[in-house]
């Protein structure tokens, strides 16, 4: 097997070119088009050596194109990838220091976890008693004592996920690449997983990109998170500037439970604007700069962020009277939807997330809804609002 | 049911009752042929049509070994009553027989190696390409000669390679010698080959269509070269559609009679042809039904061999694989 390894004369990116300055990915200006689809369209980012990035996006977004760019599975249309500090350009997958792992895994089923996981290890032609010694180490470290002889039909779901992220990690690349390794896991073993992959990646300090289209893992799991929508990118940031902080109606609407309501700027002020919605005037905070008074908005306000008020609160707060529509029990919340007759008969959904305290409210009662005029974000109205508005995002994509 | 009775002595809706009754009917037979809920036995019972079959073909095998226990009276030349075994041991013990078996046997171990040296990539291509309109088209050039029957396949083969063929033609042209490829050993090959290519293509396609895309490319990003994801990957997952077309092959192979008979020219028989002389050239029943019963013996061993060698259990293998891959 070692004269193997010789044949291929695998080198990796790894020892030449590390600059500690030099971010571990810079991604400049890369597009791709297939045929007539543009996938991916002039992404621009760089991530840090140890971060764990999530690209976060709908279906056919182009997160596995962009994925399979920075592996060199793809060739990019234009635009150019570096890696430890090297364009990558004309280096094939292997040459890239990149582990991968699957959408569906693409684990080898003629072979054992153990030779799944010494596979990479034998083609870089690693001496035998490395080979071992470190498919030992790697079963170790995602679990998988003892189990290294089952062959891969033999394993649960779980076990099938660490054997895969055994086999990208082994070589010990700069990089690892996730798309959607989880997706097809239940709810509850995702979640498990999730944190599994978020402490291999810490004990390793792997510079890690995953790909999602939930929303709920890329908080989770995520130091950064990259929103992406039509091939492109619509915002990066921590997890908490993401959900708090959404630069565009894309973002907003992608993440959490968000009511947009449809209105026109009345008047201007330093981040901050009043706004027509209905009979109504309020204000909100400006997301989207330089919009001018005059222009169609969309303001957005999360469904946490709505209360229901016995009496008129105090200042900062703004209030309306809605008559519920339906209440729904999700276990450790309740989340109703109720008409708004003076914001032009909009749909609201809010959330109590105490309900056990609180007096369940029933389809037809009246009620006065408020939230903090800081909470209202608006944004510049998106010509396709046929995608999101008034129809809030499921928390999070179940199955 | 029951309004529908009813209706017959009213003539006036008759039409319409007759439509109503006409369903019923169809539902009692769809009810009697596929009843709701299976008893133990429903599933055994579907197995039925295929059973008779194969079972009036076993019979027919008896009735030829019956008659492969009785040697030909040369003087009346009609079968010896007395049993005897003699017929086995004229096929054992003489050369002609033993030559034609041994030439059968290794033309089918040929056939098959070179059938699936050339299956393989053709039916690889075939389900990889991402252009829709190749794949047609493969598939069209893959069925052109396979509807055009064996008999006249090889009348193709004698106008192409015949002493007057193009094959020859061509050669003169550039000044080379005629070659003979017609009536030769060679040449039953080479139709063989390009008889069998369709089956064992349609046998393979759907091995490799179950091996998913991902698995070769994460082979290559973990660092290995095509022709190592090639053996280590490929070669193994595809092993159940090897092992399947191999057996199809050989077997047809092994019991061909048209290709042999056209372009061997008599000088290059299989066993079939053999069987087919013994019964309808020197009329002797018994030979002939020995010779066949060492065919059927024969091709049954090979197939029980190659199943034993790689294991039944390879033909299952894909469902295994699914469940691993679908995770
Ligand atoms: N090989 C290809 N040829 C043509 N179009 C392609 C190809 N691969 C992807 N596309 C197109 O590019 C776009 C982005 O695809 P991509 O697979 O990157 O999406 P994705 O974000 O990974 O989606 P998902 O979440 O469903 O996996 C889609 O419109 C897709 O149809
Ligand atoms: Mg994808």
């Amino acid at each position: 097997m070692p004269r193997e390894g010789k044949e291929v004369g695998v080198t990796v990116a790894k020892a030449q070119g590390g600059d500690a300055a030099e971010p571990m990915v810079r991604v400049e200006k890369v597009s791709k088009r297939f045929d007539s689809v543009l996938a991916v369209a002039e992404v621009d980012f760089t991530l840090e050596k140890g971060a764990f990035l999530t690209i976060l996006g709908p279906s056919g977004c182009g997160k596995t194109t962009l994925l399979r760019m920075i592996a060199g599975f793809i060739e990019p249309t234009a635009g150019e990838i570096w890696i430890h500090g090297r364009p990558v350009g004309d280096l094939p997958p292997y040459r890239r220091s990149i582990g991968m792992v699957f959408q569906k895994l693409a684990l080898f089923p003629h072979m054992t976890a153990a030779q799944n996981i010494a596979y990479p290890l034998r083609m870089r032609g690693f001496p035998r008693d490395e080979i071992g010694e470190r498919v030992a180490r790697y079963l170790r470290l995602v679990r998988l004592e003892g189990l290294g002889e089952r062959r891969i039909h033999e394993l649960s779901g779980g076990q099938q996920q660490r054997v895969a992220i055994a086999r990208a990690l082994v070589f010990e690349p700069d990089l690892l690449l996730l798309d959607e390794p989880l997706a097809a896991l239940d709810r509850k073993l995702r979640q498990e997983m999730q944190l599994e992959f978020r402490r291999i990646q810490r004990e390793l300090g792997v510079t890690t990109i995953n790909v999602t289209h939930d929303q709920r893992e890329a908080l989770v799991m995520s130091d950064r998170i990259m929103v992406m929508d039509a091939g492109r990118v619509q915002q990066m940031a921590v997890p908490e500037t993401l959900y708090h902080r959404p630069e565009n109606r894309f973002v907003a609407g992608f993440l959490g439970l968000t009511n947009f309501l449809p209105g026109v700027v009345a008047e201007v002020g330093a981040g901050r604007a009043r706004i027509r919605i209905g009979e109504r005037l309020v204000e909100g905070r400006m997301a989207d700069p330089g919009i001018a008074a005059g222009t169609a908005v969309e303001a957005a306000v999360r469904a946490e962020r709505l209360r229901i008020f016995d009496e008129e609160p105090g200042a900062g707060w703004e209030t309306l009277e809605a008559e519920i529509l339906e209440v729904v029990f999700e276990g450790e919340r309740l989340v109703y939807s109720a008409r708004a007759e003076t914001f032009g008969d909009v749909v609201l959904r809010f959330v109590d997330a105490d309900p056990l305290r609180h007096r369940t409210h029933r389809p037809g009662e009246r009620v006065r809804l408020g939230w903090r005029s800081s909470d209202l974000m608006i944004f510049r109205a998106d010509p396709d609002t046929t995608r999101t508005a008034g129809q809030p995002e499921r928390e999070d994509n179940e199955p | 049911m029951k309004s529908c009775r009813a209706d017959i002595g009213t003539g006036g809706r008759s039409d319409r009752s007759f439509g109503l009754r006409l369903l019923d009917l169809a539902e009692s037979v769809r009810a009697g042929l596929f009843p709701a809920r299976f008893s133990v036995w429903t599933p055994y019972l579907y197995l039925l049509p295929a059973t008779l079959i194969t079972g009036i073909l076993a019979i027919g095998l008896a009735e030829m070994a019956e008659t492969s226990l009785h040697v030909l009276n040369r003087a009346t030349f009609r079968p010896d009553p007395a049993y005897t075994l003699a017929n086995y041991a004229a096929v054992l013990s003489k050369p002609v027989y033993l030559r034609i078996m041994l030439k059968t046997g290794f033309a089918a171990l040929l056939v098959t190696g070179f059938t699936l040296l050339l299956a393989f990539p053709y039916a690889y291509f075939l389900v990889r390409t991402p252009h829709a309109r190749l794949r047609r088209f493969l598939l069209v050039a893959l069925f052109l000669p396979f509807l055009l029957g064996q008999v006249i396949r090889a009348y193709g083969w004698l106008i192409v390679l015949g002493k007057q063929g193009l094959l020859n033609a061509a050669l003169a042209a550039i000044g080379l010698g005629p070659v003979s490829l017609i009536y030769t050993y060679g040449g039953v090959v080479l139709g063989l080959v390009q008889y069998m290519l369709p089956f064992a293509v349609l046998l393979l396609a759907p091995a490799l269509t179950a091996i998913p895309h991902e698995v070769e490319l994460a082979s290559h990003g973990l660092g290995a070269t095509p022709w190592r994801t090639f053996r280590h990957i490929v070669l193994p997952l595809a092993r159940p559609g090897l092992v399947a077309a191999g057996v199809v092959v050989f077997t047809l192979t092994v019991t061909d009679f048209a290709m042999p008979e056209i372009m061997g020219g008599g000088a290059n028989d299989f066993i079939a042809n053999a069987i087919y002389d013994a019964f309808f050239q020197l009329s002797d029943a018994g030979m002939g039904a020995a010779l066949g019963i060492v065919l059927t013996l024969f091709a049954s061993l090979i197939v029980a061999l190659a199943f034993l060698l790689v294991g039944v259990a390879t033909l299952g293998h894909g469902a295994q694989q699914d469940a691993g891959a679908g995770r």
